[in-house]
């Protein structure tokens, strides 16, 4: 197949050469001889070439033309497009037009790689100084993509623009707020709609600021307060409440993309994420004014230096950062510069979505298809980011960055446990020593004495008679004639001299050695040591011999410097431990010693090990955190495409996308020598007079209350994203959030305390006519629980609901307390952002309910209505016992069906029952006591309401409905 | 007539506020029950997909791709460069350690690890020059499945379910049988910026015996259906009273039709999760009557159940195919658990005339090196590896694309991971760069800038 296809490719050449070639000419007015040929060469040769197979992307006529680059004038194939300039005339083999073709990199045409005869064809063309006859003016100006005058006006670039409130009377109005808004009404000729009652604005205002239903008795409350600061009094108790900050904390953990583990290839634990985590939720709770939140985020640890901040307050800096260092990597990359480059990508993209609303990331391939951000302004970038440590190590499978926290206390309590700990390890160690010592001596002892067994004096001791199972183990091995080892026999020596009679004994034990020490090998060890000696003059010399010699070995064995599993490390020693512990072998090994130990002995010194267990089960903890640090400065250059391997010109200087260095607009970047550049961008991020930073959180900010941002995109604020719907109070907004230090809590009180926070949701069919998306704020929007409000509100009406702040990510299942009534059901009653969030293996719980996809920022969760959400409330065991346990406990409150009817829709719906809803209630309650025709768990295709047993039962199927109604899964 | 996809759009925008989504995924299947084949951009050759996924990245030079001159060459040095990057160092070539041998009028080379799967080679396109980017198993599972081993991106049954929709309104379009939940895990079937309804429904996991595998929350232990039917009876009674009160809603009337449909869920999928109802000879047929194919019998068997009732995509996955060492074995082992079910699957679904609707893919994350890890093993290679297709619109007994004569480098023809995506959606009636997802200011699309439609392929 693929011989035809380059045969049709000749075929068709061929036939283009004959045709073109002189026709092409026409056009040149004067030419040297050596031009003539470079002409025709190109003509015959090249133009064919582009003609057919190039210009349907890249010519003047060509849609768009791919990659910024144009074959078809001589101009546009020596300025190159996108990746770069596409001759290389100096080094014809580099050019990237050649590596294209090649299929290298680059692979040019995409679908079908020309015969290399072509590639030989282009290399000589460049070569010869690619002589091209088509001097035409370059196409390249009409499809500049970047028109820079029109970049810099773009809204968002511009400084924030202070309009004066609208002027008005209204009675409406409530906040400035409301003023922009009712200016937008009027405008649309819209009518809002009137202001929610006070249980719905109760039950949204705390759904939205901390994540959880008020009670029965907060509804009843706040209903019934005739106070003029009724609402102001709620808002401020709900932003004061620590669990404020673990609701908005976790919609920053969205944007950070916050996971326990590492997710991308290798789904390693990130066992200390949940520190950043807790940052964030303090953060919000000690309202951190969100300049210094970002600079604490990209350049906490820089900002510790330069300021003498207490211990507290450096953990908390350099725990920040943390931000840098979360998002997933491709740890087993083996192609490690790769892996850097994507890490880095990643930062950039974080880093311009979060702070900035800019979709950065898009310049790494090619300058940005619709923002004015050049891959030249990403390379500035990435020189911060590559200047940067973020991983511990790039082996086989590289390591994320993590650095010990500073903690003075901690680390002389750690210091205190390690001596302590020591001093009973050595205890343990010397008592172990001296019981090893001593077992090995018995041993010895006995076979010494096995040895003198014929000297009368050891006989008649009855600790060494012959019946002593002990000893007689000893004399069974010394009578044997056969080796106990081939090699290097311990007993060889006795073996051969213990029947020699003591007249003879010194001649050949004599001659045994001099036998042995030319014979001796370097591995026999033992054999070795033993000729060492002088050769014994008689049997009791050769039995002082084994004495001597084994007392040697034991202390050696027992002193011997040993591998952290253990093992010896000297081989010599090791060999002789061999000798003589191995199994099969007499002696018992000294790690067997506990063997020999007596009861009061085996007491004591399990005690001693206790204590050591005991100790290092409270061993106090170097707390680390996910951080980064300053690493060696490195600038990069534009890669190609995208691609690490090809590098087009010279390292670029660390700075800011020229849109913002040339508008007049942003703060100066100055990066001085020798430091990575992220105190430097997180200020200029940080900075009052930066347009996008405040106008971005306040917009966040916004969406959180409205489910719509003034700006319809969140994280975009570029071409592509949406036009603000109220710019001039989206200024004013971020003007006055600045000028209230950034404070977010500010920013939340002027929100919910607004006219047009207090909107209904109902809907009104002639203000939908005329505004069906709301654009303009004449509703409140109703929105859906979110997974983390749906599972904490269930929790919260069982009362099961942990408030506790922080500490290490938790399980969803395992029961927090194993005691209570149904345990197992209810599981762990940590609040939902506590959750352990692996990114491989999401809980299914989660990602029913939209949760976020935590590889990436993410600044608005999708909304989907899907029927797994409806199984999870009709099926799952966490809301069958809520409902369960919260009919029991109102069944017990109260006789009165009305009273408990009033409280269930009170505690799950935030308001009193309607009339309709009590004649459906009336409707089950009637129902008589009919024994339950189905057994649990049959199948039925004709559903009807089945009979119900008790009054119990009744009440657990109408909570049971409650909790499936839109109105408990809705925030209206 | 509107195209489909612009439709498409055209609804989610509508559903960009809160909620819609459902709304108009509602409205598109009434669109999909009108649809006739000119709403695809092409006309389909396939309706369903069913991807059998052999993890770990079984060796292709050992089963489908016959390399002569490496047995002929077995422990000479590779006469040519090994890959800049490598997972690990490997020595000189191994040959393979089993027969060849050529089944059918097709006369394909398949190695004695698949004799049964060789034995149907000729309803069989093998393409052979398969090759992707990444060297490690991870990267490597992300690009099969998501297109990215570099960001998180919609997993390609999210895709075929975005692009097409269910065919059973009461079944999710898109299931995967014990997945892996290592190596990417969710991301590798889940919906990325998608709409959540495009993720996978995951039926157990690949540490589970399909025995017990079931799919979360689709029933309970303590209730009775008809008690659920009447507690939700109520409920929608409360909701119904709720719009009246209130006023109408498209995201509230939504959601009752969603719970309704959650209902129907529940009544239904346990049928078609319940093998009992299959013949003996269907069941020995999968090899669910012998104890090492009985696991992966099942799950083709469901596969092939799920397929049948309308879900678009079913992945069924097998572990684990990582030979660093002790090839001859383990290979042996995991191909006789996998051999006879998958040519079950492929004999069963042609007796019932489902084969040429429902296109079936083998293939894993990558294949292996043809040159020798220690003594008994080869390392990844993502540099040249086989997949091959069976029904839904792909010729019957061909080869496509060739590796180097030793199987280390895809080298004529080649189809890359983008390319074959590409394939996969033209199959099934799909433009790949027409279905796009707009999403942070980007339009998206599963085979990003790249893709080759492979037509040499289709029948």
């Amino acid at each position: 197949m693929r011989s035809t296809n380059r045969l049709t490719v000749f075929l068709r050449t061929a036939a283009i050469l004959a045709l073109v070639p002189f026709a092409m000419r026409t056009g040149i007015v004067s030419s040297s001889f050596a031009d003539d040929v470079g002409i025709e060469f190109f003509e015959s040769r090249i133009r064919p070439i582009l003609v057919q197979h190039c210009y349907e992307c890249h010519s003047a006529t060509s849609e768009e033309a791919a990659g910024g680059l144009l074959l078809d004038t001589q101009a546009g194939i020596k300025s190159g497009g996108d990746s770069g300039p596409a001759l290389d005339l100096e080094n014809a083999s580099k050019s990237l037009l050649l590596n294209a073709l090649r299929h290298q990199d680059l692979k040019m045409p995409p679908s079908n790689k020309l015969p290399k005869e072509v590639a030989e064809a282009f290399s000589k063309w460049i070569e010869m100084g690619a002589p091209d006859p088509r001097d035409g003016p370059s196409q390249k100006t009409k499809l500049e993509k970047i028109d820079w005058t029109r970049a810099k006006q773009h809204w968002s670039f511009l400084p924030r623009k202070r309009v004066p409130n609208p002027a008005t009377t209204s009675q409406w109005c409530r906040k400035s707020i409301d003023a922009f808004i009712w200016e937008k009404h009027l405008a649309n000729a819209l009518q809002p709609v009137p202001e929610a009652d006070r249980s719905t604005w109760l039950r949204r205002v705390y759904i939205d600021l901390v994540g959880i239903p008020p009670t029965g008795e907060e509804v009843d409350a706040f209903v019934n307060n005739p106070a003029e600061d009724a609402f102001e009094r709620v808002v401020d108790r709900l932003l004061a409440s620590s669990t404020y900050g673990q609701r908005w904390g976790r919609y920053w953990l969205d944007l950070a993309r916050y996971s326990d583990s590492n997710g991308a290839d290798e789904n390693h634990r990130y066992p200390v994420a949940w520190r950043y985590r807790d940052y964030v939720v303090e953060a919000f709770n000690r309202d951190v004014p969100y300049d210094q939140f970002i600079r604490e985020q990209l350049a906490g640890d820089l900002l510790v230096a330069s300021n003498s901040s207490s211990e507290e307050e450096q953990r908390r800096l350099i725990t920040a950062t943390g931000f840098l260092v979360i998002g997933p990597k491709m740890l087993a990359e083996q192609d490690k510069p790769k892996l850097v480059a994507d890490l880095v990508d990643e930062q950039i993209d974080t880093v311009g979505k979060v702070f900035l609303g800019l979709t950065l990331g898009c310049a790494r391939c090619h300058d940005h298809k619709f923002d004015p951000i050049l891959a030249s302004d990403y390379y500035s970038l990435a020189g911060i980011m590559h200047s940067t440590k973020s991983m511990e190590h790039l082996n086989f499978v590289s390591q994320w960055n993590e650095r010990a926290l500073p903690d003075e206390a901690q680390a002389k309590k750690i210091a205190l446990y390690q001596q302590a700990l020591d001093q009973s390890k050595a205890e343990l160690n010397a008592t172990q020593r001296r019981f090893q010592e001593r077992s090995f001596t018995k041993q010895l002892h006995l076979l010494l004495a096995a040895m003198h067994l014929q000297d009368s004096e050891v006989a008649a001791n009855p600790e060494f008679s012959e019946s002593n199972a002990s000893i007689g183990k000893w004399l069974t091995i010394l009578q044997s004639d056969s080796a106990t080892k081939k090699d290097d026999d311990v007993f060889a020596f006795w073996r051969k001299l213990k029947a020699t009679p003591p007249e003879s004994f010194a001649s050949e034990a004599d001659t045994l050695w001099r036998e042995l020490a030319t014979d001796v090998a370097k591995t026999k060890v033992w054999n070795s040591r033993v000729i060492a000696f002088p050769a014994p003059k008689t049997k009791l010399e050769l039995i002082g011999l084994y004495g001597t010699l084994l007392n040697q070995a034991i202390v050696e064995i027992l002193d011997a410097p040993r591998t952290t599993e253990g093992k010896i490390q000297s081989k010599e020693t090791l060999k002789i431990y061999k000798q003589l512990f191995d199994a099969g072998e007499p002696f018992l090994a000294p790690d067997k010693f506990e063997e020999t130990l007596t009861d009061s002995e085996k007491v004591s010194f399990s005690a001693l090990k206790t204590q050591i267990v005991d100790r290092e089960k409270d061993k106090p903890i170097a707390a680390r955190a996910m951080a980064v640090q300053e690493g060696e400065v490195r600038l990069v250059a534009v890669n190609v495409r995208g691609n690490h391997l090809q590098t087009a010109g010279t390292p670029l200087a660390r700075t800011v996308p020229r849109v913002f260095r040339e508008g007049a607009v942003a703060p100066e970047l100055k990066i001085p020598e020798g430091v990575s550049g992220r105190l430097e961008l997180a200020n200029w991020i940080s900075d009052n007079s930066n347009p996008l930073t405040a106008r971005v959180i306040v917009n966040r900010i916004w969406q959180g209350h409205f489910g719509q941002g003034l700006v319809s995109t969140g994280s975009n604020f570029g071409f592509r994203g949406e036009l603000p719907s109220h710019p001039e109070l989206l200024d004013s907004l971020a003007d006055d959030f600045v000028a209230h230090d950034w404070s977010l809590k500010w920013l939340h009180r002027e929100i919910v305390l607004s006219a047009v926070y207090r909107l209904s949701s109902h809907r009104d069919p002639l203000a939908e006519a005329t505004d069906p998306d709301n654009k303009w704020l004449w509703r409140q929007n109703k929105h859906r629980m979110e997974a983390e409000v749906l599972r904490d509100s269930l929790l919260s009406i069982g009362d099961l609901l942990s408030f506790n702040l922080g500490g290490e990510s938790q399980n969803m299942s395992v029961p927090t307390n194993p005691h209570i009534e149904g345990a197992q059901s209810i599981g762990n009653m940590r609040r939902t952002i506590y959750l352990d969030v692996n990114r491989a293996a999401m809980s299914d719980y989660l990602t029913t309910f939209d949760y976020v996809e935590p590889g990436v920022s993410v600044d608005r969760r999708s909304n989907t209505i899907v029927p797994h959400q409806a199984l999870f409330l009709m099926n799952n065991p966490l809301p069958l016992e809520i409902g369960k346990q919260f009919a029991s406990k109102l069944h017990a409150m109260t006789q009165n069906d009305a009273e408990r009817f009033a409280i269930a829709t009170k505690s799950l719906l935030g308001r009193l029952p309607k009339p309709s809803e009590c004649n459906s209630l009336a409707q089950v309650l009637a129902q008589g006591s009919i024994p339950a025709s189905t057994a649990p768990g049959a199948h039925s295709q004709t559903p009807s309401l089945s009979s119900l047993n008790s009054s119990v039962e009744k009440w657990i199927r109408v909570c049971r409905s409650l909790l499936l109604t839109n109105e408990f899964f809705y925030v209206e | 007539m509107l195209n489909k996809i612009s439709r498409r759009q055209m609804l989610q925008n509508a559903g960009n506020g809160f909620g819609g989504l459902f709304l108009a995924s509602f409205l598109e299947q009434q669109l999909l029950q009108a649809k006739t084949i000119e709403g695809l951009h092409f006309p389909a050759r396939a309706k369903r997909v069913i991807f059998l996924f052999m993890h770990g990245g079984p060796s292709h030079v050992d089963t489908f791709d016959y390399k002569p001159k490496l047995i002929a060459d077995d422990g000479k040095p590779l006469p040519f460069d090994k890959p800049r990057v490598q997972f690990s160092q490997t020595g000189n070539l191994l040959a393979s350690p089993w027969k060849f041998k050529q089944y059918g009028e097709s006369g394909a080379w398949v190695s004695d690890l698949f004799p049964e799967v060789g034995a149907c080679a000729d309803d069989i396109t093998f393409l052979k020059s398969m090759h992707g980017s990444n060297e490690a198993h991870g990267g490597a599972l992300l690009k099969i499945h998501t297109g990215s081993d570099t960001f998180v991106r919609p997993s390609m049954g999210a895709w075929v379910s975005y692009g097409l929709g269910s065919e059973n309104e009461n079944l999710p379009s898109f299931i995967t049988i014990n997945p892996t939940l290592g190596h990417g895990g969710v991301q590798n079937f889940g919906s990325a910026f998608l709409p959540a309804q495009h993720q996978a429904t995951r039926i157990g996991n690949s540490r589970e015996s399909m025995k017990t595998a079931k799919i979360s929350n689709l029933g309970n232990a303590t209730l009775s259906q008809t008690e659920v039917r009447a507690q939700l009876d109520l409920a929608q009674q409360w909701n119904q009273q709720q719009l009246e009160r209130d006023g109408a809603d498209s995201n509230l009337e939504a959601r009752i039709q969603s719970m309704e449909l959650a209902f129907r869920m529940q009544t239904e999928t346990p049928g078609v999760m319940d093998l009992s109802g299959e013949t003996e000879a269907t069941m020995k047929l999968y090899g669910i009557d012998t104890p090492n194919t009985e696991n992966f019998g099942r799950q083709c068997l469901l596969a092939r159940r799920m397929s049948e009732a309308g879900v678009r995509f079913v992945q069924v996955s097998h572990a684990y195919w990582d030979q660093h060492d002790a090839l001859k074995e383990k290979h042996t082992e995991l191909a006789a658990e996998v051999d006879r079910p998958i040519a079950g699957l492929l004999k069963d679904l042609k007796a019932r005339g489902l084969l040429d609707e429902t296109l079936v893919i083998w293939g894993a994350e990558f294949g292996r090196t043809p040159t020798a890890q220690g003594k008994n093993g080869r390392d990844h290679n993502p540099h040249a590896f086989t997949y091959w297709l069976a029904g839904g619109g792909v010729k019957k007994g061909i080869s496509y694309g060739a590796t180097d004569e030793y199987g280390f480098y895809a080298q004529q023809d080649r189809v890359h991971v983008h390319d074959f995506h590409a394939t996969l959606l033209h199959l099934l009636g799909i433009d790949h760069e027409k279905l796009t997802y707009s999403y942070g200011g980007r339009d998206f699309r599963l085979t990003d800038v790249a893709g080759r439609v492979v037509n040499e392929i289709f029948a």
